[in-house]
């Protein structure tokens, strides 16, 4: 894709920016959880560390299990997020893939902010750095398992977010000015419109874009969100994939299958599973994963309670019940041929497998299902031969499987 | 007049015979297969045998280890963490980091300038990082355990061997040969992940001791630990023995009339 | 000089690899095991030489050889390769029409496979990433209770008493039998609980109903797990003949369709 190299140059300035930030003190740094509330940030002039996008780089470059080690027998157990022991583990042993991007190691941050929408873990990461360097620590304590966002959800969350202001403000030496809030807000909006302009182009037959590309193309979305050059990027890629769309061009030279992934990615088998689908003609066209920085509910006019409402209608936030229906649509809207499950183990909240879901989704839409055993980040939880079989099987069901009747 | 100590463990049944003066007389290591108990009298009865003393000869015995219960007539049973401990410090004389990895149980033991334990990090329910898990890796090379560590020390740098499950390990170690590492590095490869699953259990500092059967025929795994933790790493003389002496030396206490 | 008529299937496991050959009619004509050891292609070969030699014929009597199972893409002088999920199922339709469950049992994992009324495949389930309930399991509680593996099925046979492992690991299970036998329980009752405890894993892994076919080696070799499986599930569980190369059959038998062209299946 021609977009890839603009994306290695955004990548490094981002990380360079907030490495020289961090170094040289021109400018605040925050570290932020993925979907945490960044606009904030923006708007007072932070430069903004997202640890979970480090996570995903020690998993992906496979640096993660010679590290988290390290974080266990600190007493950080292996049964908790691997991207939370592997990035401590990284810290205490000074090793890093940020180095191939000219950092030393992770920028220290002068303050942490968290919002535990996605899971708990990230209220403990982030007290471990914020005991580590003495700076404070603030965040939002989200609900979870939620039906319907309600307006008392929304108003909770509201408050919660306003208490954040006076700390960030002192951190920053600065006040917050609403205009600014507003315009962060806005910008994160496009950005998110955009970005889901991008994924929609997976519903096109031949889809032309993956999953395996889609967690590449998504670095801006996660830690350029509230900026321009974040909305910049997903113009050119969006006008690229609609072009493909448009001659028909796929992402695989031939689509037998379509394919939903749920749960998180395997980063350490990122490429073979690419490769593995490419072997087999199925695309994986579409996830709940990339889709999770997609926040409809944004609204420039309405900072805080629409930032609120987009932090609690994230999909991880939610209730089995309105996963299910997520889902329902995404088969449907993606045309897909069947839906992997990844069971992440030490990602509970990504992973939604366990409460009989896949069989309910099977039942409810006529979809072949398949769950596969593994982890973000920690390979000792992941089985090649097993997943190759899986998967290798589950095509050989769809080969056999009668036409289905899709749009 | 001799004192006897046994350290009855999963894979092997230790005994130790030794005079009321601390001086090792006989020595004996069975495998443990069947009853725990026959395992202990065939130990004892060779350690014995060495010592050209008799059963009715010992003035106490103690015993440690998971069959401790299996031996009835002991005088007394005493935890294997501290007859871990008292073992490696009879032969080190100072405050270390004690390594015990057995059969099964891996520990990491502070042991202070007296030889008393102050704290005990034992492996979570994972075997990887435990004796057993070479035994199964020996299996699926098809060569006897002892034969591993030659194997091992004809290595450049060892295969990632890396599973939670021992079992799983097995179906790694086919899946590497398929990928053309040589059996050499599989089986080094095995031993750092000992040390890996070691790493993981505590924070290691200072000069690192090891105890156990593990180093006894798997001396790799010392290496291993050294160079993944950057500690100086030693292995205690005759590691393997190391529960059993520490038994006996509870035995001398025993013989005194109890007193430490 | 006759045509090559026949179809080879071989099935590359963890502990063994079976072969299986059929004629042109999709009739089995002979099958093999060998031990696969550290050299999985080697193995396939010894296989595939063992099973020509059974038959009495000569590899040019083989129009094609398919493999399936865990060493499936190593063998070369395979052409075509399935999984174990497909082979399982088809080589089980050879002796029982669906719709069927089919519950393999191997040496590092289990399966279970939804079969339908035309013999579609329509879901299947994999253990975790752990060995309870394989055959590996079986192995290391052999290897605790100091017995070699085929008196297993003997020794469990003696059993007085019904008692349960509570443990999910292999390693750790061993270390509950080396507690019950320090209790001074009888190797029979810890051989039968051996048994018990795979049944129940393999249960555990998804509803099993319907017509029920058991294959793999450990159901060819153990056949108590069969009959606590059926127990447990209050109705008769079908083992075919050759369980062990059943894998190998429906692999041959992909082999036999694929000659046939598309639509032959």
């Amino acid at each position: 894709m021609n977009a890839s190299a603009r994306l290695k140059e955004l990548m490094n300035a981002h990380f360079a920016g907030v490495d020289r930030a961090a170094r040289e003190r021109t400018a605040p740094v925050a570290w932020c959880t993925s979907v945490g509330p960044v606009e904030l940030l923006r708007a007072l002039g932070y430069e903004v560390f997202f640890p979970e996008n480090h996570g995903a780089m020690l998993g992906a470059s496979r640096v993660a299990n010679e590290v988290m080690g390290r974080a266990h027998a600190l007493g950080y157990s292996p049964e908790i997020c691997s991207y939370l022991t592997s990035d401590i583990g990284s810290y205490l042993l000074k090793k890093t893939p940020l180095q191939r991007h000219g950092l030393s190691g992770a920028p220290r941050a002068d303050v942490l902010v968290y919002s535990t929408n996605q899971c708990r873990e990230v209220r403990d990461w982030f007290e471990f750095y914020a005991r580590e360097w003495n700076v404070p620590v603030v965040g939002v304590t989200s609900f979870r398992d939620i039906g319907e966002v309600e307006t008392h959800h929304v108003d909770a969350i509201v408050r919660q977010l306003e208490a954040l202001v006076p700390t960030l403000e002192s951190v920053a030496g600065r006040r917050l000015d609403a205009a600014r809030l507003e315009e962060a807000v806005g910008l994160s909006r496009t950005c998110s419109e955009l970005w889901g302009s991008c994924l929609r182009a997976g519903a096109s037959r031949p889809a032309p874009m993956t999953f395996f590309d889609g967690t590449i193309h998504m670095g801006p979305a996660v830690v350029l969100r509230g900026t321009r050059e974040a909305c910049d990027y997903y113009r050119l890629l969006d006008a690229e994939l609609r072009e493909r769309v448009r001659a028909g061009v796929g992402a695989l030279p031939r689509e037998r299958f379509r394919i939903y992934w749920d749960g998180m990615p395997v980063w350490g088998r990122l490429r073979d599973l690419a490769a593995l689908f490419a072997r087999l003609e199925t695309s994986v066209v579409a996830s709940t994963y990339c889709n999770s920085w997609i926040f409809d509910a944004l609204d420039p006019a309405d900072p805080l309670p629409s930032m609120a409402r987009a932090s609690l209608e994230l999909f991880i936030a939610r209730a089995e019940g309105p996963k299910e229906r997520y889902l329902e649509a995404r088969i449907e809207e993606f045309s897909v041929d069947g839906v992997i499950f990844h069971d992440s183990r030490t990602c509970p909240n990504n992973s939604n497998a366990r409460f009989g879901m896949p069989q309910r989704l099977r039942k409810a839409t006529g979809t072949p299902v398949l769950v596969i055993d593994g982890d973000l980040n920690d390979l000792r939880c992941y089985s090649d031969e097993q997943a190759r079989t899986n998967i290798e099987g589950f095509v050989e069901q769809l080969e056999g499987a009668p036409p289905r009747a899709t749009a | 007049m001799v004192v006897a100590g046994a350290d009855i463990g999963t894979e092997c049944v230790k005994a130790i015979v030794a005079t009321d003066d601390g001086k090792v007389v006989g020595r004996a290591s069975v495998p443990t297969r069947g009853y725990f108990q026959d395992c202990y009298q065939e130990a004892l009865g060779n350690a014995l045998a060495e010592a050209q003393a008799k059963l009715a000869d010992l003035r106490a015995t103690v015993v440690t280890g998971f069959g401790a219960s299996c031996a009835p007539l002991a005088t007394r049973t005493v935890a294997e963490t501290l007859c871990h401990a008292r073992g490696a410090f009879h032969h080190l004389h100072r405050p270390m980091t004690l390594v015990d990895i057995g059969g099964r149980d891996p520990r990491v033991l502070r042991v202070d300038a007296h030889g008393g334990v102050t704290s005990t990090r034992s492996v979570r329910k994972c075997a990887v990082g435990i004796g057993t898990f070479l035994m199964f890796t020996s299996r699926h090379l098809d060569v006897h355990p002892t034969r591993l560590m030659d194997l091992a020390t004809t290595a450049e740098r060892p295969a990632q061997v890396g599973s939670y499950c021992s079992v799983f390990a097995e179906v790694e170690v086919i899946e590497l040969l398929r990928q053309g590492a040589t059996a050499g590095e599989i089986a080094l490869g095995a031993m750092y992940s000992i040390a890996d699953r070691i790493m993981e259990m505590d924070r290691l500092d200072g000069t690192v001791s090891i105890s156990g059967g593990v180093c006894e025929y798997f001396p790799g795994v010392s290496r291993a630990l050294g160079e993944r933790s950057g500690c100086p790493v030693e292995i205690v003389p005759e590691p393997i023995m190391a529960g059993a002496l520490g038994a006996a030396l509870y035995a001398i206490d025993a013989a005194r009339g109890g007193q430490a | 000089m006759t045509a090559p008529t026949c179809y080879a299937g071989i099935d590359s496991g963890s502990w063994n690899t079976k072969a299986a050959l059929v004629d042109g009619e999709g009739r089995l004509i002979a099958t093999a095991v060998v031990r696969t050891g550290a050299d999985v292609q080697g193995a396939a070969e010894r296989a595939y030489a063992s099973l020509l030699s059974r038959a009495g014929l000569t590899r040019e009597a083989v129009a094609a050889v398919w493999s399936t199972g865990f060493g499936r893409h190593s063998i070369p002088i395979a052409t075509g390769a399935r999984t174990e999920l497909d082979a399982h199922a088809r080589g089980a339709l050879q002796f029982v029409p669906g719709p069927l469950t089919v519950v393999d049992i191997g040496g590092q994992d289990a399966k279970i496979i939804l079969v339908d009324g035309e013999g579609r495949r329509v879901g299947h389930k994999m253990n975790r990433k752990c060995a309870a309930g394989t055959g590996s399991f079986l192995e290391e509680m052999a290897l605790r209770l100091d017995v070699p593996i085929g008196d297993l099925p003997r020794l469990a046979s003696g059993f007085v008493e019904e008692l349960d492992l509570g443990s999910f690991c292999t390693v750790f299970s061993g270390t509950e039998v080396l507690g019950l036998i320090r209790q001074g329980k009888r190797p029979a009752d810890l051989a039968r609980a051996a048994y018990r405890s795979v049944a129940k894993r393999v249960l555990e892994m998804e509803r099993v109903e319907g017509t029920v076919v058991a294959t793999g080696g450990v159901v060819a070799h153990h056949p108590m797990v069969v009959e606590l499986l059926a127990a447990a599930i209050g109705a008769p569980v079908k083992v075919p003949a050759h369980a062990q190369e059943i894998g190998a059959l429906g692999v041959a038998m992909s082999a036999l369709a694929a000659s046939r062209g598309p639509g032959g299946a």
